[in-house]
């Protein structure tokens, strides 16, 4: 069948995991941050009520390396990718891995001028929704469990250095269940 | 939440004003209208589904891919990807029909749209179908709706209802086929002898190519599932499918 034979072709591209998690590390050389509930109530409550907007993620029995394997595919999905203008090009490949172009052929020059500027007022606005939204669907669907962080550390995770946000992620999701309730909405 | 409502419209407003700045965007998909004789091309395919009346959000509209053929070099980026747009190509009793006209090849239930960029996409597991020329490819019933609060229709509600931290946003869409069945209605003014009905391949995870939101198509039964750990699964084929990269 035709439509056998392209895919084959296709996923004869499949790498086995994302570049940010390849090669082995040892989990105890991660230094993980204080995720607990403070003592101090007001930052308690704080914590609990945000919990919805800022938190990481954690599955009961899942390996180390299997929970940084899961944090970097989904990660995967984080970066700024232009919106595709319908009609378009697009294809199963290696495209949000791509950095951000200027420019957007299919509504010319001065549009694609105008749509970058709202898309990147949209874009910084909408941040935390963006990654929250994403995160969400593509942990939740691989069996994690939300729980609330501190929105300094949330936001000390921002892809600037992969790695080391994949890796200590990833060690909050295989560890110890956290003592936190989980957010209620 | 306003700010961003508005500035979607603008957004949107902008695609639609876009031919006068960038020349025409040729629809590639072209949705049969009502009220007129169906030819059937011989060089073209035709896919058709149904919509059920007052169930879900009727203005999100499926994105469809075609898969681009083999060999083909990636320098050529001839446009592939495009909402289903337009009017109802017949109503019958239970819903709506649409009949789009397409490119003969392989297609694949790629995104979800309420506009005319791709705002959802089918990243985490999807299916796809061939479309033979000079036949009309049967997808079955297309659901669709909002995904931050609990959808009503069935088949979505367990693949929605995300709340607050997701909400924000009705370009949050989540959607399903419901496969055809024998007692399935058949669309006016059509010869059934030409219609074959899709066999569904399960497309595994992908990379997002310019969709604000992430999603999956919901489960369908005998068709596409979902393992607890993610996996999707091929359910006709049992076998696991593996991810794009």
């Amino acid at each position: 069948m035709r439509f056998a034979g392209s895919l084959a072709i296709i996923m004869a591209t499949v790498i086995s995991s994302p570049v940010i998690a390849q090669g082995k590390i040892d989990p105890a050389t991660i230094a993980v941050p204080d995720v607990s509930l403070p003592k101090d109530r007001a930052a308690a409550d704080d914590l609990i009520a945000n919990g919805w907007k800022y938190h990481f993620f954690h599955k009961d029995r899942v390996s180390f390396e299997t929970a940084r394997a899961d944090v970097a595919f989904c990660h995967g999905y984080l970066p700024k990718v232009q919106l595709l203008a319908l009609p378009g090009y697009s294809s199963f490949q290696g495209v949000a891995r791509k950095t951000k172009s200027s420019g957007n052929q299919s509504i010319g020059l001065v549009g694609a001028a105008i749509a970058d500027v709202i898309g990147g007022a949209i874009n910084d606005m909408l941040d935390r929704r963006d990654r929250v939204s994403r995160m969400r669907r593509c942990m939740e669907t691989r069996g994690y469990t939300r729980y609330p962080m501190a929105k300094k550390l949330w936001e000390s995770f921002d892809g600037r250095d992969p790695t080391r946000d994949v890796a200590i992620l990833a060690k909050l999701a295989s560890g110890p269940r956290p003592d936190l309730p989980v957010p209620a909405k | 939440m306003m700010l961003r409502h508005f500035l979607w419209l603008v957004v949107v407003l902008l695609s639609v004003a876009a031919p006068a700045v960038a020349g025409d965007r040729v629809r590639i998909f072209v949705t049969l209208p009502a009220g007129q004789p169906i030819t059937i091309r011989p060089d073209r395919a035709y896919i058709l589904f149904r919509t059920r009346r007052g169930a879900g959000e009727p203005s999100a509209r499926p994105v469809l891919m075609r898969v681009v053929p083999a060999g083909t070099t990636e320098q050529s980026r001839a446009p592939n990807v495009q909402n289903v747009d337009g009017k109802p190509s017949a109503t019958g009793e239970g819903g709506d029909f649409y009949l789009v006209e397409v490119p003969p090849g392989d297609y694949v239930l790629y995104g979800i749209t309420n506009n005319n960029y791709m705002t959802v996409c089918n990243c985490l597991g999807t299916v796809g179908f061939s479309a033979p020329a000079g036949r009309i490819v049967d997808v079955g019933t297309y659901l669709a709706d909002q995904a931050s609060g609990k959808s009503k229709v069935p088949e979505l509600a367990a693949e929605s209802g995300f709340g607050a931290s997701i909400y924000g946003s009705n370009l949050f869409l989540v959607a399903t086929l419901v496969p055809v069945r024998p007692d399935s209605p058949i669309m006016p003014g059509v010869d059934p002898t030409g219609i074959v009905t899709a066999d569904f391949r399960v497309i595994g995870t992908y990379p997002n190519n310019g969709s604000f939101y992430i999603n999956r198509l919901a489960p369908i039964p005998g068709v596409l599932a979902y393992g607890p750990d993610g996996q999707v699964i091929d359910v006709k084929r049992g076998v696991e499918v593996p991810a794009f990269e």
